[in-house]
């Protein structure tokens, strides 16, 4: 699932700049360096639910302060989803930039991880 | 032929069952001599029953692509019916190849509930559709597997040339000696006595463990503020 996560990003990029809604490509920046204020990164994240599975996961990404955020044009550096067992994974990837993060954006991805699983088990009922 | 779309649901889009409808006989072809070394070698990394039905399942196969570039080919099993199923699941060895310009292209094989081999993907790293990928390129490697049972270990470092020393996270099974495990991330408090959680490479967990991190990278925090000490 996790290279599937890559795929069905990049294709969704591949559409957007098809569209003309600019570049996707990852290298523009190095989101999460050391260097810079951290905390001032937005955490963005996107729901994907693959088709030929039953199950779909978030993957989450870094944008720094003024980069634009284009749905599904990120770069993932964790994806979450849920197991069979019905328990959450978190799985980090790992990427060529260093990725930090502060604490509360640590807490924030629990959160919204929660939320997901919430809703996915509510779903699933009765499948 | 099926389009790409019907293999990407977007959020919010009902869900489909992944019903098999019944292959295009005219569509189908024998599998190339890559796919069919690609497969064994998967196979003989498998513990003896899966290894035996999946080189059975293989000489059974016939190949469909389902997409433009080829990208996807699922297997139809002479005299095997697949029943309606949503859940594949990926068998636990991938390989990774070069296409014809270079760009590393990343194989997978799935088999579906009941073990039987379902398909074959490409997935590539570059932009545009697959080309060619070259088989000669071949190597295989093994995912690793997510078990749930791994437990947390942390390491204070110090490091003169780092404003304070750090903490360094790893995960290790049950019965492993924790002397110089291989961390994959570290937290550590900057001059500016920020806190900041770096990653550096895969790891997989589970929710109490993330939630345990952020517990021991405050517990950290807040020991360095106090220490009041200057490195």
């Amino acid at each position: 699932v996790k290279k599937l996560g890559h795929w069905i990003l990049r294709t969704l990029c591949r559409n957007d700049r098809a569209k003309g809604h600019g570049s996707s490509k990852s290298n523009d920046s190095t989101p999460g360096n050391r260097k810079r204020d951290i905390s001032k990164n937005r955490i963005v994240f996107d729901t994907f639910l693959d088709a030929t599975s039953s199950r779909s996961f978030i993957l989450f990404g870094i944008r720094g302060d003024s980069e634009p955020y284009l749905p599904g044009c990120f770069d993932p550096f964790l994806e979450v989803a849920v197991a069979r067992d019905n328990r959450l994974v978190f799985s980090l990837y790992k990427k060529s930039w260093p990725v930090s993060l502060t604490v509360e954006q640590w807490d924030a991805i629990a959160r919204h991880a929660k939320t997901y699983h919430e809703k996915i088990l509510t779903v699933d009922v009765g499948r | 032929m099926t389009s790409s779309k019907d293999e990407i649901v977007l959020p919010g889009a009902p869900k489909e069952d992944c019903s098999i409808v019944q292959a295009d006989k005219t569509m189908l072809r024998d599998l190339t001599e890559g796919e069919i070394s690609f497969i064994r070698s998967v196979a003989n990394r498998l513990n003896p029953a899966v290894r035996d039905m999946l080189l059975a399942d293989l000489s059974l196969a016939r190949a469909e692509e389902k997409l433009d570039d080829a990208s996807l080919i699922r297997f139809n099993l002479t005299g095997y019916e697949r029943g309606k199923f949503r859940v594949q699941h990926t068998y636990p060895i991938e390989g990774e190849l070069n296409d014809a310009d270079g760009t590393a292209v990343h194989v997978l094989l799935f088999a579906d509930p009941s073990d039987r081999l379902y398909e074959l993907e490409f997935l590539s790293w570059g932009d545009g559709p697959l080309q060619a990928p070259d088989w000669t390129t071949l190597q295989l490697i093994e995912r690793p597997r997510f078990e749930g049972t791994k437990r947390l270990v942390y390491d204070l470092f110090s490091d003169v040339r780092a404003p304070h020393p750090y903490i360094l996270v790893g995960l290790i099974g049950e019965n492993e000696e924790r002397g110089g495990f291989d961390p994959f991330m570290e937290f550590a408090v900057d001059n500016d006595n920020s806190l900041a959680l770096t990653i550096y490479h895969e790891a997989t967990m589970t929710l109490d463990q993330w939630e345990e991190i952020a517990a021991k990278a405050r517990e950290h925090h807040a020991e360095v503020l106090a220490s009041g000490e200057e490195w």
